[in-house]
């Protein structure tokens, strides 16, 4: 029931700087895909554009063949309820416990007695190895947690399209593994299409069935994941090995001189701007 | 150019707030919890302030209207001039530098966890959810803390004008109305409407605009707090200005 996302020639930049161009793959429904590259590549950024909080410069976006660059605002609402995303550190809502958050989508877009909203949400803490967590709040509780708790959320509407943002970053490489399971166990149980963003060389080479990577404003590759493993491409080389020697350098900028481009995106300028903004 | 796109962008904010606040359901619980959280903010001060601010409006027109024979009206005019202005000032300054400000540090806190984003991915509009109630409970609350300053300060000034400069309570209230009218207090009391929806406009839009991390946010709560007092200010005046046009005054 997984859904599949084609896109096509997306380009994006905030004022002068491109954070990328030309970025056309299709995630095929139902699997897992990864998507790698360096720090500040942009990667955040293209999981935003992808629900809409970004609009792309150019190109299209066809979620379940919808096209949802153009849409209003109204109506990506209707369409982000197939979606769910996990935010970096969880972006859960401070000002309630981790059952009202994950109760909360529930409660907003169904009809559901409070009962039927109960037995879902235990459920879904239960999934994620949090039952009878539901009373704390987010401030109290560990990164690794806060992550489980969004993810929890994220998939409270059964969600048919799936986004991570560094579902492994700051967790120890065992609750990676756990984590990275867990995904691989919801992608079989519902069927839904995974993206999951990361530098996480491990994840990468266990968990997708494809894998992609942003590197220098660009897509280096899409494809299936043995392909990548075995691709003599000297970035996905270098980055798959973590070495130190290749085309990639100790700040994106350095790398980027050889091409004659401007330097990279400090996340300070992207962080606060949004479509609604633009 | 940049100020001009920010205003641009503020207005167009607004206009999608007033569009909001007409869409179901109304976040009626959201509204009635940031209108307690203004009240608590901010009455105290606001009581505090307006003590003060009704006895040196009494103390200085006392002695004015001593030195221009008028003492029999120095009662009115200090009534006059508590109503009028000093209500209205008071509230704009009590709600923008502590309503204001709150709600811009609390969107702006939401915006940099990606809270807003989680909200506008999970199919929530924030300006729904959030902004409209806030801006709702502000403009409630200016319009009763306004209230509140011109009674405080109708009592501050009678005790200044008859306990300590000997007036006589006869004639602090016969020549209050003798001068004021009704339209003093309406007047009044819609500017303090304005103020607080203009005030909970500029924080809330400030705090969703935050970037840049923890310092964004308190450069956004400053920004929220010198803006609002510099644009309800010249509001206060164009809007005095038309009220004068508008409604004749007693005894001209």
């Amino acid at each position: 029931m997984g859904v599949a996302v084609e896109i096509d020639g997306l380009t994006k930049s905030f004022g002068a700087q491109t954070v990328w161009s030309d970025v056309s793959f299709t995630l095929p429904a139902g699997e897992i895909s990864v998507l790698l590259g360096p720090s500040g590549t942009g990667k955040s950024v293209f999981l935003k554009t992808l629900v809409g909080l970004f609009r792309p410069d150019r190109g299209t976006i066809h979620i379940d063949g919808e096209e949802i660059t153009s849409l209003h605002e109204r109506e990506l609402y209707r369409v982000r309820r197939r979606l769910g995303v996990l935010f970096q550190d969880g972006a859960l809502f401070g000002s309630m416990n981790l059952y009202d958050n994950i109760a909360f989508p529930l409660r907003e877009h169904t009809r559901k007695t409070e009962a039927e909203i109960r037995a879902i949400v235990n459920d879904r803490l239960d999934l994620v190895g949090m039952s009878g967590d539901g009373e704390k709040f987010p401030g109290e509780i560990s990164g690794g947690m806060r992550k489980r708790a969004g993810l929890a959320r994220a998939l409270v509407l059964d969600p048919e399209l799936i986004l991570c943002d560094e579902p492994d970053s700051g967790l120890d490489p065992v609750r990676t593994a756990f984590l990275g399971e867990l995904i691989a166990e919801l992608n079989r149980t519902t069927g839904a299409t995974f993206l999951i963003v990361t530098h996480d060389i491990n994840t990468a080479k266990t968990l997708p069935d494809h894998i992609g990577m942003l590197y220098l404003r660009r897509l280096v590759a899409f494809a299936p994941r043995e392909e990548i493993l075995a691709s003599d491409d000297p970035v996905l080389r270098q980055f798959l090995a973590a070495d130190m020697d290749g085309p990639i350098g100790m700040a994106e900028e350095k790398d980027a001189v050889g091409n004659g481009k401007g330097e990279t995106l400090p996340e300070e300028q992207y962080r606060g701007e949004h479509r609604e903004d633009a | 150019m940049r100020v001009f796109r920010a205003t641009g962008e503020f207005v167009a904010f607004g206009l999608d707030t007033v569009r909001a606040a007409f869409r179901r359901p109304f976040q009626l619980g959201e509204a009635i919890q940031q209108a307690w959280f203004l009240v608590s903010v901010s009455i105290l001060p606001t009581a505090l302030v307006a003590i003060p601010f009704g006895a040196v409006v009494a103390l200085q027109l006392g002695s004015l209207t001593k030195q221009l024979g008028a003492q029999s009206f120095s009662g009115a005019a200090s009534v006059i001039a508590v109503v009028r202005e000093a209500g209205p000032i008071v509230t704009a300054l009590l709600i923008a530098g502590a309503g204001g400000a709150a709600m811009c540090a609390d969107l702006g806190a939401r915006k940099i966890r990606e809270e807003l984003d989680a909200m506008r991915v999970l199919g929530i509009d924030p300006v729904q959810r959030l902004v409209v109630p806030r801006v709702i409970a502000s403009a409630v609350v200016a319009v009763l803390l306004n209230g509140v300053v011109s009674a405080v300060g109708i009592a501050g000034g009678y005790v200044f004008t008859v306990v300590l400069q000997d007036g006589t309570p006869g004639s602090y209230f016969a020549s209050f109305a003798a001068l004021g009218q009704v339209a003093d207090l309406v007047s009044a009391e819609s500017r303090a409407l304005v103020f607080g929806i203009l005030a909970a406009l500029i924080g809330c839009y400030l705090g969703m605009n935050a970037k840049g991390g923890p310092k964004g946010v308190g450069q956004a709560v400053n920004a929220s707090v010198v803006i609002s007092f510099m644009l309800l200010f010249a509001v206060n005046f164009v809007m005095v200005a038309i009220y004068f046009q508008l409604v004749p005054q007693k005894g001209s």
